[in-house]
């Protein structure tokens, strides 16, 4: 039977990734075991929300929506702007992307995944869940986004898929390591009988190349979409033409930022130099800046115009976010470490190195958080019709211990995910080696 | 051709340490601050000072509700506080009765409505009424007293020659309550609108002529308020009753056309929404039927 073939360098690079497939240190363990326990006391969080109800969240009349929400918005923000990165990269053949498109299809998977659950976190009725579908309204918005979401989910699931048969195949193949007999029979169904034949590399190639050209207008719609569930909505801070742009450009930075984390945990830990290269910190720490730019160009657009006017409703939440008495902190640390910082550091040739670049997209995953959570709460904190003798826990919002430990779970799944791929195949394309000789 | 390094970034190890002390300054800022964890937790500091003071709506049906502000002087203006308990009592010079606890809303105010019936009357027959806050951490106790005589208005519509007339009667303990202003509202959305105001007789009756123009509910209907506002022997006493003096609202003048609740929606957006999603899905089928076909072909050779 045909199997495929490996030349010299794609040889090497599996001799260079094999130990990780095959054994996991204490240390490894450990990291999983912590993640598990943060997942289970998410899980512990959900059996009391469902149990109990919403009553145990820090969810009011007011405040709505609040941690589940931001956290939505954030994930499913990383998600679309990686989709995109990792489709244009492909699309266009970008020469240094190669080792990057997996990584980036990698983190909009998962963000994907991750995203809209914590909007099913947000329901209290799950036995009403389907009626979104039996009785959608094409007219809602909420309509579009259900649409939307579920059609870029199977998107981003088959165009990762389609990256990864080859290097099924290949792992399949190989008679370098002993893999069980479970992982074997996983790898020969999920590389679909894949030998390598110009016919199976054309089919394969044309699938890609077809999911990564609708990736982007299917991407830019459904950011669309999500942002106009805000903008279309009468509430100061979300109403703003500039919504949509600006909240493109921010996920798309922090998809950069995530990528980059990865990038530098997975060459650190599995010393992956040769392959991603100083120069690919060196591009995305470049791709980082020019995003965070206009995301900064963005802010002060949108807030310079809505305080100059002084709209009282507008004004009321430009003042919360600029004062020190309520979110001025955090609205002025988050743009000064999530912008400012950024623009300045990686501006100077010298300080781009891949550790600084990584410690900066750090600042920026955290920083793009902070933001999403001032989208949502201080515009909800500040109704048009004020409940009459509002009681002090509706008029602020603050997280319980049950949105806190199920925010924990869901970083913990993102990185329990990270840490579980690179054991399963590797995250450095083998398939991606075979026309070169060295 | 890979660009040779610079010594500085041979010597990077040398940010390391900011690096993770920015990131710890950052988390420390974001996190500590009030915006995201809580409300600004106060300081460790003396114990302010309260003032209360106690007031009472006497309204219809003999109901009689008890309101207690709550304030401190936080700089330097007397604000309500929220979130506090207080309890209200009922004394007479022989007995105290608890009447039951409220907690101050947002402006300070406690408030506690109950039957008169179960409030203790003095040898004149006018309720003594206490409330008490017991102070806390924070702030200090407080406590205000005051003593209500029962009073109730009857308040009648009368039409003669379309002319529209309302009859307020104040009277206290069965006898009619002659010289006090009561004020005539309409109630609104945010504050009740005053139509007028007059003196009651020896009678205890006083009248305003009401207008015709006034705005009602989709049958008319108004809500109109007759008040003796804070009177220092009665309290407030107030009264109110539903009228269909005003012009009935029309609803929904004509159709609005961009609705979110139509039966159903627009045929541009419906084939916009059937459009995008035929163009992806099949999109997505092709791709599926070609993983199928590569299965299929590796079989066959």
């Amino acid at each position: 039977m045909k199997t495929v073939q490996l030349n010299k360098k794609q040889t090497a690079i599996l001799q260079t990734l094999g130990p990780q497939l095959e054994k996991s240190g204490a240390l490894y363990r450990l990291w999983v075991g912590f993640l598990l326990l943060l997942i289970l006391l998410g899980g512990y969080g959900l059996f009391r929300q469902i149990y109990i109800g919403h009553v145990v969240t820090g969810m009011r009349d007011h405040a709505v929506w609040g941690y589940y929400i931001a956290n939505f918005v954030y994930f499913i923000g990383v998600s679309y702007g990686t989709a995109m990165l990792a489709a244009i990269l492909y699309y266009f053949k970008v020469p240094w992307g190669r080792p990057i498109i997996r990584i980036s299809a990698l983190v909009a998977f998962i963000s994907g995944i991750i995203g809209p659950v914590f909007i099913l976190l947000c329901i209290g009725r799950f036995d009403r869940l389907h009626y979104l579908f039996i009785h959608a309204r094409v007219q809602s918005p909420i309509t579009w986004d259900v649409m939307v979401i579920s059609t870029y989910l199977v998107g981003i699931t088959v165009f990762t898929y389609l990256l990864l048969i080859k290097d099924f195949a290949i792992l399949r193949d190989t008679s370098m390591f002993e893999f069980p007999s479970w992982r074997k029979k996983l790898y020969n169904a999920l590389a679909l009988r894949y030998k390598g034949t110009p016919e199976q590399d054309e089919q394969i190639g044309h699938s890609t190349k077809s999911m990564a050209f609708i990736m982007v207008p299917k991407v830019i719609l459904a950011f669309a979409v999500l942002s106009w569930i805000f903008g279309m909505t009468l509430r100061p801070g979300w109403r703003s033409s500039i919504f949509g742009p600006s909240y493109v450009i921010a996920s798309i930075a922090t998809g950069i930022a995530l990528i980059i984390g990865v990038m530098w945990v997975y060459r650190k830990l599995y010393r992956l130099e040769e392959y991603l290269k100083d120069e690919h910190f060196r591009y995305m720490g470049l791709i980082l800046l020019a995003l965070v730019g206009a995301f900064g160009y963005f802010t002060l657009s949108e807030y310079i115009t809505s305080w100059y006017t002084s709209m009282t409703w507008e004004s009321k939440v430009t003042d919360k976010l600029l004062s020190f008495k309520e979110y001025g902190w955090a609205f002025h640390l988050a743009n000064f470490f999530g912008i400012i910082l950024p623009i300045v550091v990686i501006a100077i040739r010298r300080f781009r190195t891949p550790t600084i670049i990584a410690a900066l997209s750090l600042l920026v995953i955290v920083a793009m958080w902070v933001r999403r959570y001032l989208t949502v709460v201080p515009s909800l904190e500040t109704p048009l019709l004020p409940i009459q003798d509002a009681r002090p826990e509706y008029v602020h919002y603050t997280a319980t211990w049950v949105e806190w430990a199920l925010v924990l779970a869901g970083a913990a799944t993102f990185f329990i995910f990270f840490t579980l791929v690179p054991k399963l195949f590797n995250v450095i394309p083998i398939s991606d080696y075979e026309k070169e000789t060295n | 051709m890979e660009r040779p390094k610079s010594r500085y970034l041979q010597r990077s190890f040398r940010f390391r340490p900011v690096m993770p002390a920015l990131l710890l300054a950052l988390l420390l800022g974001l996190f500590s601050g009030n915006a995201l964890l809580a409300q600004e937790e106060p300081e460790e500091k003396e114990q302010l000072r309260t003032r209360m003071s106690l007031s009472a709506v006497q309204g219809s049906e003999d109901m009689i509700t008890l309101k207690a502000l709550v304030r401190a002087k936080i700089d330097d203006r007397y604000t309500g506080l929220p979130g506090l308990e207080v309890g209200f009592s009922s004394v007479t010079d022989s007995t105290e009765q608890e009447l039951g606890k409220a907690t101050t809303n947002q402006d300070g105010i406690a408030s506690l409505s109950l039957a008169k019936t179960k409030l203790l009357a003095d040898t004149s027959g006018a309720f003594p009424l206490t409330a008490l806050f017991e102070g806390n951490d924070e702030f200090g106790d407080s406590d205000d007293e005051i003593t209500i005589t029962p009073a109730a208005i009857t308040l009648e519509a009368m039409e003669e020659d379309s002319v529209r007339t309302l009859v307020a009667t104040l009277e206290s303990l069965g006898a009619p309550v002659p010289e006090t202003d009561l004020y005539f509202y309409v109630k609104g959305m945010f504050r009740p609108l005053r139509i007028g105001e007059a003196t009651t007789d020896e009678d205890g009756m006083a009248s305003v002529e009401f207008p015709t123009d006034l705005p009602g509910d989709p049958g008319g209907n108004l809500n109109i308020i007759v008040r003796l506002e804070e009177d220092d022997a009665f309290g407030t006493v107030e009264a109110n009753m539903s009228q269909a003096w005003g012009i009935p609202l029309e609803t929904m003048p004509g159709q609005t056309p961009r609705e979110l609740w139509s039966p159903s929606p627009p045929l541009w957006l419906l084939l916009t929404f059937i459009a995008l999603l035929l163009i992806i899905w099949g999109h997505y089928m092709e791709v599926i039927y070609k993983l199928f076909k590569l299965r299929k072909n590796a079989a066959e050779s």
